[in-house]
């Protein structure tokens, strides 16, 4: 059991690029419709899941899988095997770019790939924006349908953080304060 | 103390503090990295952190995991990776293996919504703060060709729902077509 849990989330984590939410329909298919690992409303609380929580998506969801199918052998199995390839080939990668620096071609590669990640970036950042604004439960200020209280929050946390140089994460904490006075 | 073991330490100790705050994708480590490794300890540059969250962003699997791998890489070698590593995936680990027990408990509390409903706005702040470093990074090298591959990718992925990997792989052939036909000129 332990070994095709291993080999499901090794097969997951090697074929998801993109990281995020791109590898859920692959966890759907496997771990919903062929293992019947877990049911389709574990799925959906899974994702709600992991957009409360920090930790990337993929390592949510191999603890919560690994977890319901063998206890905690099984999450840290399964977290295993969703990272190992990624772990693997990012550093080869990254041996590879240092070793070819001066080659002209390898080189420009690694900028495209740099503007290729910046747009990727770019989507995230409309995702998360998105639902940000439309996630008006309890908001104080609501015009058009977009919680405009989640703008202040992040208006002031980027002040904070790109003008007073504050330490991201207490930013983060900050925010939270906030906006447990202005949502509860 | 042992400086070797210090440093271990510090890799493991630093990764795990921003693991526990890594809402909204992997990207947001990256500020997080920035603050801690490159302001705090001068481990490496930031024009080595954009590369190496370039190649965490290419390769398969975790974004943030494959970055925390890295930086342990390039502080500590292999043992620097086991340590970032480790300080990554245990906070997720612990917190979701301990709240998928208490599911019901957690997601009705209305305290605990409230705060992370105000931290996803602060994760939005990370995400584009790193935005920021990254296009302006690119628009100072004046080369427009690579102002095209942001904005096609952007496009591609956020209109057309073309996949990351697909995006990725098409990028890596076009930049060496462009390079060879340039030096054919």
């Amino acid at each position: 059991m332990l070994w095709t849990l291993f080999l499901t989330f090794f097969k997951i984590g090697s074929v998801s690029i993109g990281g995020g939410y791109a590898i859920l329909p692959l966890i759907q298919s496997e771990m919903v419709n062929q293992f019947h690992w877990i049911t389709q409303q574990d799925f959906l609380n899974l994702i709600t899941l992991s957009q409360m929580t920090p930790g990337p998506i993929a390592i949510n969801s191999s603890t919560f899988v690994g977890m319901r199918v063998a206890g905690i052998p099984g999450a840290i199995v399964a977290t295993i095997g969703c990272a190992v390839t990624g772990i693997i080939i990012s550093i080869s990668l990254y041996l590879f770019f240092q070793k070819h620096k001066d080659n002209h071609t390898i080189a420009y590669v690694l900028l495209g790939l740099r503007a290729v990640s910046t747009g990727l970036i770019g989507v995230a950042c409309a995702s998360i924006f998105m639902s940000a604004l439309e996630n008006i439960k309890n908001a104080p200020i609501v015009i058009g349908g977009y919680n405009i209280a989640a703008i202040f929050i992040f208006a002031l946390g980027f002040y904070l953080m790109r003008y007073r140089k504050m330490n991201p994460i207490l930013m983060l904490l900050i925010s939270g304060v906030i906006g447990l006075f202005i949502y509860l | 103390m042992n400086m070797k073991k210090n440093v271990y330490w510090r890799i493991f100790i630093e990764m795990f503090k921003i693991s526990c705050f890594t809402f909204g994708g992997g990207y947001v480590v990256i500020p997080m990295i920035e603050k801690t490794f490159i302001d705090k300890y001068h481990y490496f540059s930031k024009e080595e952190l954009l590369d190496m969250a370039t190649i965490a962003q290419s390769s398969p699997g975790v974004i943030a995991i494959n970055l925390s791998a890295l930086s342990g890489f390039r502080i500590a070698n292999l043992k620097g990776v086991f340590f970032a590593c480790l300080g990554s995936i245990l906070p997720p680990m612990i917190i979701l293996g301990t709240i998928s027990h208490f599911y019901d408990l957690f997601i009705t509390n209305d305290v605990i919504t409230a705060i992370l409903h105000g931290m996803e706005a602060g994760a939005l702040v990370l995400l584009v703060d790193v935005l920021i470093t990254m296009t302006s990074t690119l628009i100072k090298m004046k080369d427009y060709f690579l102002y095209i591959m942001l904005v096609s990718a952007f496009i591609a992925n956020l209109v057309f729902n073309v996949n990351a990997f697909l995006i990725i792989f098409t990028a890596v052939l076009i930049c060496i077509l462009y390079v060879l036909a340039r030096r054919m000129k």
